[in-house]
């Protein structure tokens, strides 16, 4: 419990600062803010690829062209609408659809929500997103085991559900339930926040 | 905006999260992530439902253990910083590139339209069966996926058919009836491609539809049967 709820804590705070990096990139075009913006996120995304089985030397590409797509179009983060994190997840994954599958991927708005405020954003709702992300984070942590087994295969290999069902040895519908379940509790947690 | 891309949020046969869940992950095919993407084009709140299931890699990407950069990682892109954007290659335009304007009546959904590039009239439409044309779109992914559109005259009967695997049948204009209810546009059916099934096309309007089939369509009659090589679906 107590571990919970210092894991929450820090994950807000590390959402609350990588929002500020991104106002600061945004804004004032800060290269220290993107240093550290770097720091935390290449490793990552490059993390994100390889287990994507991107080889090394392309996941190392994509990678850097990822954080210069942050840079560049800082100013369409929306801190109201996701953390820092779910919006260069948002790139990255499109980065490795484009690249590596040589896929189109087709966007709900061919404007890209993601990518585009609707309304004027506040001066800071830094707040908002560290909330964001502590919860999601939450709700992730408090999966049972075999939802977040189903939401890994799906996030982080990009396995198909008839894939994740035959890598399990589960009936397709027991995926697809299972990942029913792990949004349903997503949704709770983030209601009243949107 | 015409009326048949007006938002609904009373779309009533809704694609279950699982998709929407798949769709955030990158974990569908081309065709998949066309056919959902336009279904939830016709839903009000998919842009914040979507962006939930997309928090969920935002989380995951957090916890991810960090990977080693190549030496001067940093300071290579600190030096790029100031560059132009590079034009994007011709081979994979940008959405949006291909984007025009809907026009008057056109009943394609703007992804699909944007992935398109024309409209529902410029298309290849060709014989399906009495009152019914087909246009292949796409073909891919595992399980031997097609993507297609069904454009059929008000009160045509679908004959009992089935596939492998699954079948996504999106509406984008008119309705068709089955055991399982009224499809207006908006909603998706999904259905076990092992179970024949049939479909009757409402009488009014005509009906097209976006479908995702894996596999070859199978038919129960031998008269459809009989002409099953010739429509390549």
């Amino acid at each position: 419990m107590d571990r919970d709820k210092t894991s929450a804590a820090a994950s807000a705070e590390l959402a609350e600062e990588m929002a500020a990096l991104m106002a600061a990139i945004a804004h004032d075009r800060d290269r220290t803010a993107f240093a550290r913006l770097f720091g935390h996120y290449a490793p990552r995304v490059k993390s994100y690829l390889r287990r994507l089985n991107v080889e090394e030397r392309l996941a190392e590409d994509i990678a850097q062209d990822v954080m210069l797509t942050v840079w560049r179009k800082a100013a369409q983060f929306d801190p109201a609408k996701a953390s820092a994190g779910t919006w260069i997840f948002a790139i990255a994954r499109n980065r490795f659809i484009d690249t590596v599958r040589r896929e189109r991927r087709p966007a709900l708005d061919p404007d890209e929500p993601m990518l585009l405020p609707e309304a004027p954003r506040p001066a800071d709702d830094s707040m908002a997103a560290g909330q964001i992300g502590a919860r999601v984070h939450q709700a992730m942590s408090a999966l049972p085991p075999d939802q977040a087994e189903v939401v890994a295969l799906s996030f982080l290999e990009g396995l198909p559900h008839s894939a994740i069902a035959e890598r399990l040895d589960i009936p397709l519908g027991t995926v697809k339930s299972r990942l029913r379940l792990a949004f349903g509790r997503l949704r709770a947690v983030l209601e009243d926040l949107q | 905006m015409n009326a048949a891309l007006k938002k609904s949020a009373a779309v009533a046969h809704r694609l279950g999260d699982e998709w929407l869940m798949a769709y955030a992950a990158g974990a569908l095919s081309e065709g998949q992530s066309l056919l959902v993407a336009s279904h939830l084009s016709f839903i009000d709140d998919a842009p914040a439902r979507l962006a939930a299931a997309e928090a969920v890699g935002g989380a995951l990407i957090d916890d991810l253990a960090p990977d080693l950069m190549a030496p001067g990682a940093l300071a290579q892109t600190l030096a790029r910083l100031d560059a132009a954007e590079p034009p994007r290659p011709a081979a994979l335009p940008a959405a949006g590139d291909n984007y025009l304007p809907a026009a008057g009546d056109d009943p394609l959904p703007a992804p699909l339209r944007d992935w398109l590039g024309r409209g529902v009239d410029e298309l290849k439409w060709s014989f399906l069966g009495p009152g019914m044309k087909k246009v292949k779109l796409w073909r891919g992914g595992p399980g031997d996926q097609r993507l297609w559109m069904l454009r059929a005259r008000p009160g045509v009967k679908i004959p009992k058919h089935g596939h492998r695997g699954t079948e996504l049948v999106l509406v984008l204009k008119g309705s068709f009836s089955d055991p399982h209810g009224g499809f207006r546009p908006g909603d998706v059916e999904e259905s076990d491609g092992a179970r024949m099934h049939a479909l009757d096309i409402d009488e009014g309007e005509e009906c097209i539809c976006l479908a995702l089939t894996e596999g070859p369509i199978r038919f129960e009659s031998w008269i459809a049967r009989a002409i099953q090589p010739f429509i390549g679906l």
